[in-house]
């Protein structure tokens, strides 16, 4: 939806929210599932939510409103927007936190969440339509948790971080794999399109994926054992890699940023292109 | 006497019907004694009955406060509420609040520094719309009335906003049904001591708010 309002695609734009509104908007409030399984009968296995999916369908609705002077897409984004800090944001031991979904991460110690799902750039677009101070607190809270809750020998953030107490560090969230991997290479992606270049999680990937060959970097990594992938990223992390590079200045980009034709996926796909973006955004590009 | 009675005279009939035997009467002072402790006991009662359907009263009409709330909220659609915010003194409290939020990171970082303060500027440039302000502070309520997540927030985070002082520094002018009960809502779940001063009343009164707890 953003890409489609970005490009004046109004038909692919309305397909493919139509298609969101039918299939995939929850009952009772506005948030989205999360995973449809494709098919001729698009069924819903899971009705939770997915934050970073409601923040970029709230972007994406509040973007074509902007294009197309289309007060409907603004009052649905709006109102989205509205639910995503009514039933997304936690107060825990102090700390305003998103909640990576409705259901599932909160626990009687601790507090699950994913630092990717923190869309920087989309926090000023709502928080223009929905000018509610609490995105402040979630953008700045979560910039502190994202320099807090870096791991292993780059510094990198994890795909799942638990948080504890006011003044227990947050650690690799038990239960899942602590690794820097499809999840947490988009914390860069979105720090830099938010201008915050200079961040740790952005120029710790930088030193990463500008420490040699980005080809014969592994997909993943883990922060807690040191073990890596035993393949190499999609091109979708190639990009983001590119562009915290750029971003982190600490070397000239190495290489042209990849292509949404090299993608072999839709995920990689898609991360190509929001980077294209970015860099059109910050200026990186030129 | 041939067995038929003698006829009494008004008087005398009128003796022994309301004047009966003594004897059959309980004692004068006792039975006062009595009557009262009934009446007494059944005024308690009544008191009883009457607290009673007061608190469960007064339970339902704060339910239908609350449904008036968002009834009236959605019919309204917070276009009517105007407000007068401080603004220098939010923009202030907005950036105490980041500067206050740099000291749990790592280090500072100018870009975040900047990030951050463009989106206190967009928030404060939205909060000067009226039909924007009105919205926030609605959907806040709603939340806070709601089983949301901000509910814990509540009403008082958007008066912190406002970054009052002395209740002085924020108006709220709203029609006065949509303004007590807004308003009402918040007093009906946090202390009026705490509340009150708080906000600047403007338009209505003291017993419009309490209507609605």
């Amino acid at each position: 939806m953003i890409f489609a309002a970005r490009f004046g695609d109004r038909e692919t734009f309305n397909l493919i929210s139509d298609w969101r509104r039918r299939v995939l908007r929850r009952s009772g409030d506005l948030l989205h599932a999360w995973r449809c399984q494709p098919g001729p009968n698009e069924i819903v296995d899971d009705k939770n939510n997915a934050s970073d999916g409601d923040l970029l369908i709230a972007w994406g609705l509040i973007a074509a409103a902007a294009r197309w002077r289309d007060p409907e897409l603004l009052a649905e984004g709006r109102a989205l927007a509205e639910d995503i800090l009514r039933l997304l944001v936690r107060s825990y031991n102090g700390r305003i936190l998103l909640l990576p979904a409705l259901h599932g991460f909160e626990h009687s110690s601790y507090v699950v969440v994913n630092p990717s799902y923190y869309v920087f750039p989309a926090f000023p677009i709502l928080a223009a339509v929905v000018p509610d101070p609490a995105w402040i607190r979630v953008a700045a809270q979560g910039i502190a948790l994202l320099r807090a809750g870096r791991f292993g020998r780059w510094q990198l953030p994890p795909d799942w971080l638990a948080v504890f107490g006011r003044t227990d560090p947050p650690a690799p969230a038990p239960g899942y794999r602590s690794r820097f991997s499809y999840d947490a290479v988009r914390v860069p992606l979105y720090m830099v399109w938010a201008g915050m270049f200079d961040e740790p999680a952005v120029t710790a990937t930088a030193r990463l994926w500008g420490s040699g060959d980005v080809k014969k970097l592994p997909a993943w990594i883990d922060l807690v054992n040191g073990q890596n992938a035993k393949y190499p990223p999609p091109s979708g992390f190639l990009a983001i890699g590119r562009l915290a590079v750029a971003a982190g200045r600490t070397k000239p980009p190495n290489g042209d940023m990849p292509h949404v034709a090299d993608a072999k996926d839709y995920f990689s796909a898609a991360l190509t292109l929001l980077t294209r973006l970015a860099r059109h955004d910050t200026g990186l590009s030129a | 006497m041939n067995g038929r009675p003698v006829l009494k005279n008004t008087d005398e009939v009128w003796e022994e019907l309301y004047q009966p035997d003594a004897s059959a009467l309980p004692p004068p002072p006792r039975s006062l004694l009595a009557r009262r402790k009934k009446r007494l006991l059944a005024a308690i009662l009544v008191c009883l009955v009457v607290l009673t359907l007061a608190f469960v009263g007064a339970g339902a009409s704060f339910l239908i406060a609350t449904i008036d709330l968002y009834a009236d909220i959605q019919r309204r659609d917070g276009r009517k509420l105007e407000a007068e915010v401080d603004w220098p003194l939010l923009q202030r409290s907005l950036r105490q609040d980041l500067t206050d939020l740099a000291g749990s990171g790592v280090d500072s970082s100018a870009s975040s520094a900047e990030f951050l303060n463009a989106l206190v500027e967009t928030t404060i440039q939205g909060l000067r719309q009226p039909e924007q302000l009105a919205r926030t502070v609605v959907a806040r309520t709603r939340s806070m009335v709601g089983p949301g997540a901000l509910g814990h927030l509540v009403l008082t985070d958007i008066l912190d906003w406002f970054h009052y002082q002395d209740g002085g520094n924020i108006r709220i002018d709203l029609p006065a049904d949509s303004y007590a009960v807004v308003s009402g809502v918040s007093l009906c779940f946090r202390p009026t001591s705490y509340m009150l001063p708080k906000l600047k009343l403007s338009g209505v009164g003291w017993p419009e708010i309490r209507r609605h707890c």
